[in-house]
């Protein structure tokens, strides 16, 4: 794409193309790469942001746990038609039930009484009203006040020019082997293309996975050209299919399959980041609701979240619902605890989260026990589960899979990893260290359009608009976007509990932040917006495991000490944090701009935090 | 621990790999190695990974096992290329290192 | 953003250029090859989609995944074609040439 028209080959196209579709929405990236790398933890960001629930220690065998928590369903709840049972776990601290009373609109995905436990001793926990980490969640994809649909569309459309800028990087790149090992430090704008190159090409599967499953993950709305031109009905009929049933069902399967559903959504609910997929996919379905209403004969294709809450939805018109099933005669509740323990020897090497009884003290009981890790990524429901008659305690063989087909075998695989779901804590960590070199990635790219500009600013003598601009707006990103995380996490401690508008009035505090570092890039000269903007975050980082331990939460030795794993690891990943900060300002200060080269120099010592930070990973 | 294990062979594999790179032979060595060194040094390589990733796929299955196996290489290839560009004396020693780690790690996982 | 920094080809020179500044048939054209890579693009990957979906019908629920997979690597693939080429019109009818056949073969399948 020379501006004289002059031939040129491939890979000097693609570089140009790789520059020019990466700079555009950048920004975007990098907020949508770094909001989306602590997603993989937004569980436990939650638990952090929710202090209240620290003191609940999960150091007791899941037996007595278990048992505690049946305690407390049975004096509550003893009529519920469904009770769920989350134990603490790598990724909680507390014991959560929630209870399914008769009376409750089935179709409610937001109803049932949900309950948080101290899991020694069965007391019930009432927590602060806040986002927590689902913010940062929904941020990465729906982004924040406006239009869920058009956000979307925003954020596919940054992902499919991230897989362009991904694609011409590889054909650029070409020396991708010859040069896997290489980086040299101190070389300017040599070490920028280094590091760069370093941070793409060392986690490229992971870049080219969770870039191609993000388009999948909003392939409905994408592309949803083929399901509509081979399905009449839409995503629900392709699911059917794909789940390999055929399009046209009776009616009066429905509701042999109401205690399934029924059971399916209890588990959904109580996950978090479920509960949020699931209240976006209810307000995308009723949009689809009067379509679907006039079609009969959909049920539940399984599988596919978002396919199910569009059916569970679009029921509502054919007057059908569980509410109508006949209650079973009473009789007493199997013994829980043996069948955990059953399901502890069945998975040895696995954690044992949810327990879902439906139906509990009647004879038609059935509990379902599910593990975290799944077996296989390749399909959707592989996630180890076993069910018991809740009466006798027999184990009910569950059908085995049915072979997956090669596409949905990608597919699965592909957004599965994206979302981290059925991962241990290993692979989640793995994923987000590399979730964190995409996000140094697409940082140093975005330094590398100045730097590479810097010395041609430097001999007109002026810096252009254009330049200017991308030089603000990288500060402004890329530091002020962690500054603004740190006084998320810190306003949730100040924020006092109980007024109106809670969540939201943290959420302000994240964006009045961000505003702050825009504006204070576009004042300062470049340079010192930079170190002032690196020591405000380094400062801020530090302060919020001392924050943490002073308001309420569980402090980092105390969290340590009793292993309390899912609040101790928020509040060392914020050290860590603050150390890469605190050194990039320490880079820059010691290193004087004011040599010839200035421009260019400004920015050298970010970069070596950068592989500084790759060295922590 | 199967990720720990993964990591620090793989460290191996990858340094011999770098190691029969000419590009990086006089950082490490101060001097080129001979063709057969090379080759040694490579098919070495080649092999370590190979049977990590076979061991990984037999332990977690083809999907997790093969997802962990990626993930993990990645930061060993991370520890090599820093070793690399700032210790690149210290090569043999970050190698003693991750194999008496993995053979640590690899004993515990064995009788454990 | 990675060029060519030792070996091969001499970056281009900058300074003349900054001064003459982008030429406006230059930014009508770059404009143009963007609006077709997005647009175009995403056109030919809707008809590769709905094409592949229908093309199977002994075993439609793969085929309308797979196509719908690979509707986004068309695009993708469109996109890179459309900068890689020199001429213009030949970036076009790259595009062009496969919309309609496949738009042809959509409508023969819906027949």
């Amino acid at each position: 794409m020379r501006i004289d028209g002059k031939s040129e080959g491939p890979r000097q196209s693609m570089s140009w193309l790789h520059t020019w579709v990466g700079l555009p929405l950048g920004w975007l990236l990098f907020a949508v790469f770094l909001t989306g790398t602590l997603s993989f933890f937004h569980q436990e960001i939650t638990v952090w942001m929710k202090p209240e629930l620290h003191q609940s220690l999960a150091t007791q065998p899941q037996a007595q746990q278990l048992q505690t928590a049946i305690d407390a369903l049975q004096t509550r709840a003893p009529d519920a038609t469904a009770w769920n049972i989350n134990l603490p776990s790598n990724r909680q601290t507390a014991t959560e039930i929630s209870i399914r009373k008769p009376g409750d609109d089935p179709r409610d995905r937001r109803g049932g009484e949900r309950l948080t436990l101290d899991s020694a001793t069965g007391e019930a926990l009432t927590a602060r009203d806040t986002r927590g980490g689902g913010f940062l969640y929904r941020f990465h994809f729906d982004l924040y006040g406006i239009d869920r649909v058009i956000a979307r569309w925003i954020v596919g459309f940054a992902t499919l020019f991230m897989f362009v800028a991904i694609i011409s990087g590889i054909i650029t790149h070409k020396k991708i082997f010859k040069d896997f090992f290489t980086f040299r430090p101190n070389k300017g704008q040599r070490s920028w293309l280094d590091a760069h190159n370093a941070t793409a090409v060392l986690a490229l599967p992971f870049h080219l996975v969770i870039t191609f499953s993000g388009l999948l993950l909003l392939m409905f709305m994408l592309m949803p050209w083929g399901i509509d031109a081979a399905y009449e009905g839409g995503r629900q009929d392709f699911f059917q299919a794909m789940n390999g049933r055929p399009v046209q069902q009776g009616q009066q399967q429905n509701q042999q399959r109401g205690a399934e559903q029924q059971r399916e959504g209890m588990q959904q609910r109580n996950r978090e980041g479920a509960n949020d997929e699931a209240r976006a996919a209810n307000r995308e379905a009723g949009e689809r609701r009067e379509q679907q209403a006039q079609r009969n004969g959909e049920r539940q294709a399984g599988g596919e979240r978002q396919a199910n809450n569009g059916n569970r939805e679009g029921r509502g018109g054919n007057g059908e619902g569980r509410e109508q099933q006949p209650t079973a005669p009473a009789a007493p509740l199997g013994d829980l605890v043996a069948m955990l323990a059953t399901a502890e020897q069945q998975w040895p090497n696995k954690t044992i989260t949810s327990i879902s009884v439906t139906n509990p003290n009647r004879e038609n009981a059935e509990v379902e026990i599910r593990a975290q890790e799944s077996d296989s990524l390749l399909s959707r429901g592989q996630q180890p589960s076993m069910k018991f008659n809740g009466v006798t305690g027999a184990v009910i063989a569950t059908p085995e899979a049915a072979a997956v087909s090669i596409p949905s075998a990608i597919y699965n695989l592909t957004t599965l990893l994206h979302m981290a779901r059925g991962a241990d804590v290993a692979l989640r960590w793995l994923l987000f260290l590399s979730g964190l070199l995409g996000t140094m990635m697409v940082a140093s790219g975005l330094i590398l359009w100045c730097v590479k500009r810097a010395p041609e600013q430097q001999a007109q003598g002026y810096k252009s608009f254009g330049y200017r601009l991308v030089e603000r707006l990288n500060v402004a990103t890329i530091a002020g976007l962690p500054i603004a995380i740190a006084v998320y996490f810190c306003a949730n401690r100040f924020v006092p509990v109980g007024i109106p508008l809670r969540p939201e009035m943290e959420i302000k505090f994240f964006f009045i932040a961000w505003l702050i570092s825009a504006i204070h890039a576009t004042v300062r000269p470049h340079r010192s917006a930079w170190i002032e903007q690196m020591a405000i975050g380094a400062g801020l980082f530090f302060i919020v495991p001392i924050v943490n331990a002073l308001t309420g939460g569980r402090a980092l030795w105390s969290s340590i000490y009793h292993q309390q794993w899912t609040v101790a690891s928020v509040d060392l990943a914020c050290i860590l944090m603050g150390t890469l900060l605190a050194w990039s300002v320490y880079k820059l200060q010691t290193k004087p701009a004011a040599v010839v080269k200035a421009r260019k120099t400004v920015e050298k010592p970010v970069e070596k935090s950068l592989i500084q930070a790759e060295g922590q990973a | 621990m199967l990720v720990w294990i993964l990591w620090a062979i793989n460290i191996i594999s990858l340094s011999c790999l770098a190691a029969a790179m000419s590009k990086h032979q006089r950082d490490f060595f101060g001097r080129a190695l001979d063709p057969k060194q090379n080759q040694l040094l490579t098919l070495a390589g080649w092999a370590l990974l190979a049977v990590s990733l076979f061991a990984s796929i037999l332990l977690r299955g083809p999907s997790v096992g093969a997802s962990i196996w990626v993930c993990a290489i990645t930061f060993s290839a991370l520890v090599v290329g820093l070793v690399a560009t700032y210790l690149p004396l210290r090569l043999k020693t970050v190698n003693a290192i991750a194999a008496m780690l993995s053979g640590l790690l690899l004993g515990g996982y064995l009788l454990f | 953003m990675h060029t060519e920094n030792n070996n091969t080809a001499v970056p281009a020179p900058r300074t003349p250029r900054r001064k003459a500044g982008p030429s406006r048939r230059y930014r009508v054209m770059i404009a143009y090859r963007f609006l077709l890579a997005i647009f175009g693009g995403y056109a030919l990957a809707a008809l590769v989609a709905m094409v592949t979906s229908l093309g199977f019908p002994e075993q439609q629920a793969s085929a309308t995944l797979s196509g719908t997979l690979l509707a986004f690597c068309v695009h993708t693939g469109v996109f890179i074609w459309v900068f890689m080429v020199q001429s213009t019109r030949k970036a076009t009818l790259g595009v062009l040439i496969p919309a309609i056949i496949f738009a042809v073969a959509y409508w023969l399948l819906k027949k």
